[in-house]
């Protein structure tokens, strides 16, 4: 009998275990933000991932937006933010993760606040929400100058060229809609930094990229030359978790103080003392 | 051909396995057409004294000269002097991814040299010869362990050779098919082979040998004609040994 | 001791096939067989008939197919039927006269289970949010635009691994000879070889050798260049390591019996030895190379076009753009069309190659 009674409640067990699950986890999906701290704190009126700190996805290093200098973590990007939460009573924890997935990962509520130097594109603003406008972008073309003196424009690369794009960004995008029918080869690497070392070893004849990035890995690398910027109407944004509503009025109220008291032209001056174009503000 | 006519001659040679002892100072001279057969003991060193012969041992010390070849000198081509001595294992050790003739025409045109052609007509002769031209095609899996054995043989007299070695080479074999593998030895010696045959077949020792040796502890210990020494033993050890034996 | 033939059965030996089988059930047995096999079967056909009919695309529809009464209903029988053929082939199975029909009965009885399992899985499954689900994961749409790319991108795969594996098979079998040399200076370098290449990350080598050595020397070489040297450089070491373990497990005196023959060292390894060490070692190597297709994912990083894309960055890309991950599925899908396949060759393969050492002595 020892058998039978083994494979019976072998399946009541089964059929147990599944029923329970069954009607245990059937809640929406959890958003992990959105539990106590709402009813208890009168302010702040928004929540975070961690009561009282601003969890921060960031494809680090993007000079010089975030990147670290020293072991410090420091930026365009990471001072503004850091006087953002600041001004929210948040500390900041910064996570290092992938460019190309770093919004579903917003969108899954793994990070509160998306800050990468990130476009503000329709397509992404179906997964998540934006913060208004912090920085005016541009795409820029960086040559060697070394190996192609003779390469100064968009408009010279044709039929056996190739450029380096960081994959997943909208210099991809638009290095794929405009150079591709020219006969451009566009090749995606997953890491920003490896598109500038592939230009330098002559692997390709160009890199399309952020103007601001370029212009700082430019000055690094002593054969590499910005030698065109593309205007290509962008906009940085934060992104922010799209279930959050009130983390983002909070950001934004903040940012927009930050711009009326000119914190932020102060910080985007220190950043980008030749250039400014890319400010927000005094727009 | 040397000194006094010897094929083969050990001279003083000792072999050590770590700190084993193996072969004690051993010398022994075989000349053509004689068929020698060791015996003793297991643990005596006759398949080490053996395997010696053809160098698949090296001595530790003392020579070891084949036709006139001193086997043991660094500048002797042992793959040349070795395709003038045959030998067949206890553990038949034919190719398992060869046919019966794929055994044999292996190292006829890959040694020796022959063309396709010559070297199938020469296996297929040489399988007449030990009886199984028949399973020519078959692979040493579907044989049994006499049928392997005697391809075995059949693959080391492909090569012609001047000298057979047999180590223990039906020990491995079930009962019924001892007798077909000693009868084609037997027919080798009685066409004039030179062989050096280690055994525990004393019947073959007696009928087809012309000298016996035996061996115990890494020594000769007695030498002399089959019925010397099956009847009248000199030595103690060779005495107990053969009462246990026969 | 009888001849070994592989041609068993022939000579009145007693039927053992599938009607035989079938001979032997009882009426009970057949029936609990039957019932588990009719719960699975409705299990699989009815779900595929429900979901084709209120189809497959967009995801809206599908996920109304998989939360619709005709799925549930569908799941309910075959859970019943499941039920019934566990408990019929549980309660009788003691009862059994012969081997064959207990055989049917636990047949039914487990595959009464599986059914009961998958559809409980199932109705669980369904009961949580699967328009969200099903747009996210199931938007087979989305396929249909981007399905050619799969298509290059499995090619582009197939190529960088086959091309790789050749390669490493060249390195290993040589190395493999180094390794087991009786010369400290010859087996040294080998083995330096083979722990630098296996004790290191396979992403390090290619960043290494493309971006330090290829760039840094100004070598005009393409990703898929490097990629496969590097592939192959790192399956030779992989290799190597199979080869030397094969190659040594050969019995020691196929060894002796090719040298007593005249064989030189080399002549004897490359005729009786390494002919017999490659037999044995294919089910590891096979295993290597299935893992070396998987790695072929990492060449992205070196920086690739589109049309090099292999599955992994066709995936990724698809997906940053569109944000949904049905993509995944399809490279997921891709992996498995160029695994498999390729898994049954080389058994094919084996198969062929151990015709001659089958029985004994092998």
């Amino acid at each position: 009998m020892s058998k039978r009674t083994l494979i019976l409640g072998f399946v009541v067990a089964l059929i147990l275990v599944l029923g329970a699950a069954a009607c245990g986890g059937d809640d929406e999906e959890a958003t992990p933000g959105e539990t106590a701290t709402e009813t208890e704190a009168p302010t702040p009126s928004f929540s975070t991932l961690t009561d009282g700190v601003l969890t921060v996805g960031s494809d680090i290093p993007f000079a010089p937006f975030e990147f670290r200098e020293g072991g410090e973590l420091t930026g365009f990007d990471v001072e503004v933010v850091e006087e953002i939460a600041s001004r929210l009573g948040l500390t900041t924890d910064w996570r290092d993760t992938a460019f190309d997935t770093i919004f579903t990962q917003l969108a899954a509520g793994r990070y509160d606040l998306v800050a990468s130097a990130t476009t503000i594109t329709p397509e992404r603003e179906e997964q998540v929400n934006f913060t208004i406008p912090y920085y005016r972008a541009q795409q820029s073309l960086t040559v060697n100058t070394e190996q192609t003196p003779d390469i100064q424009s968009v408009d010279d690369l044709g039929e056996g060229h190739t450029v380096a794009v960081q994959a997943g960004t909208t210099g991809e995008a638009w290095a794929r809609e405009n150079l591709a029918p020219n006969g451009v080869e566009v090749r995606s690497f997953p890491e920003a930094p490896d598109t500038y070392t592939a230009l330098e070893g002559g692997n390709v004849t160009g890199v399309i990229f952020d103007e601001p990035a370029s212009v700082e890995e430019a000055s690094k690398r002593p054969s590499l030359e910005v030698v065109e910027a593309i205007d290509t109407d962008e906009d940085y944004g934060f992104g922010v978790d799209p279930q959050n509503e009130e983390l983002l009025a909070a950001i934004n109220e903040a940012l927009q103080a930050m711009i009326d008291d000119g914190t932020y032209q102060q910080i985007y001056d220190k950043w980008f003392p030749d250039a400014s174009a890319g400010s927000v503000a005094g727009s | 051909m040397n000194d006094n006519g010897a094929l083969v001659r050990l001279e003083d040679v000792d072999k050590w396995f770590g700190d084993l002892h193996v072969l004690r100072g051993v010398s022994l001279a075989v000349h053509p057409g004689e068929v020698l057969v060791v015996i003793g003991p297991s643990g005596s060193g006759k398949s080490t004294l053996l395997r010696t012969i053809n160098l698949l041992e090296e001595p530790t010390e003392g020579r070891v000269v084949f036709d006139g070849l001193e086997l043991t000198d660094v500048r002797c081509d042992l793959n040349a002097a070795r395709t003038h001595i045959g030998m067949v294992f206890q553990s038949f050790n034919l190719f398992p991814h060869k046919t019966a003739l794929g055994n044999i025409t292996l190292a006829l045109r890959n040694v020796l040299g022959l063309s396709k052609a010559e070297a199938r007509e020469r296996a297929l002769e040489q399988l007449r010869e030990v009886g199984l031209e028949s399973r020519a095609g078959a692979y040493p899996g579907q044989l049994s362990g006499g049928q392997q054995q005697r391809v075995a043989i059949a693959r080391a007299l492909a090569m012609r050779p001047k000298l057979m070695l047999f180590d223990e080479v039906t020990s491995a074999l079930d009962p019924e098919l001892v007798k077909e593998v000693l009868d084609v030895m037997q027919g080798l010696a009685a066409g004039g082979m030179t062989m050096v045959v280690v055994t525990h077949e004393m019947g073959f020792a007696r009928e087809v040998g012309d000298r016996v040796i035996f061996m115990d502890h890494g020594q000769i210990v007695e030498e002399a004609s089959p019925e010397e020494l099956f009847e009248r033993p000199r030595q103690e050890r060779c005495r107990q040994f053969l009462s246990q034996v026969l | 001791m009888s001849i070994v033939a592989d041609t068993g059965g022939a000579r009145g030996a007693p039927d053992r096939g599938f009607r035989y089988v079938m001979r032997e059930q009882t009426p009970l047995s057949g029936a609990s067989a039957l019932l588990g096999a009719g719960s699975v079967g409705v299990l699989l056909a009815g779900t595929l008939a429900v979901l084709t009919t209120i189809g497959w695309t967009p995801s809206q529809q599908l996920a109304e197919g998989i939360t619709s009464g005709a799925q549930g209903a569908v799941l309910v029988t075959a859970a019943a039927l499941g039920v019934a053929a566990l408990a019929l082939g549980a309660a009788i199975y003691r009862r059994l006269p012969t081997k064959a029909s207990r055989e049917g009965a636990i047949a039914g009885a487990v595959l009464g289970a599986q059914a009961i399992a998958l559809a409980a899985f199932y109705w669980w499954f369904r009961s949580g949010d699967v328009e969200v689900f099903a747009r996210n994961f199931f938007e087979f749409a989305l396929l249909e635009e981007f399905w050619t790319r799969f298509i290059r991108a499995a090619w582009n795969t197939l190529v960088l691994a086959l091309s790789g594996e050749a390669i490493g098979i060249g390195i290993g079998l040589v190395l493999s000879v180094f390794a087991i040399s009786s010369h400290r200076v010859v087996r040294a370098p080998a083995r330096l070889y083979i722990n630098f290449f296996r004790g290191t990350p396979l992403l390090w080598q290619l960043s290494f050798f493309f971006f330090g050595i290829a760039l840094g020397l100004r070598l005009n070489l393409g990703a898929y260049q490097v990629a496969i040297l590097v592939l192959g450089l790192n399956a030779g070491a992989y290799s190597a390591e199979i080869f030397r373990a094969g190659i040594q497990a050969v019995d020691r005196g196929q060894f002796e019996a090719a040298r007593s023959l005249g064989m030189s060292y080399f002549k004897a390894l490359r005729l009786v030895i390494l002919p017999q060490a490659v037999r044995k070692v294919i089910p590891p190597l096979t295993n290597e190379f299935v893992i070396l297709i998987k790695d072929t994912s990492l060449v992205a990083f070196l920086g690739l076009t589109l049309e090099q894309q292999e599955l992994m960055a066709v995936g990724r890309d698809i997906f940053s753009q569109t944000f949904n991950a049905t993509p995944f599925l399809a490279t997921a899908a891709g992996y498995l069309a160029v695994t498999l396949p390729m898994i049954r060759v080389v058994t094919w393969l084996e198969r062929r190659m151990r015709s001659g050492l089958t029985g004994i002595g092998a």
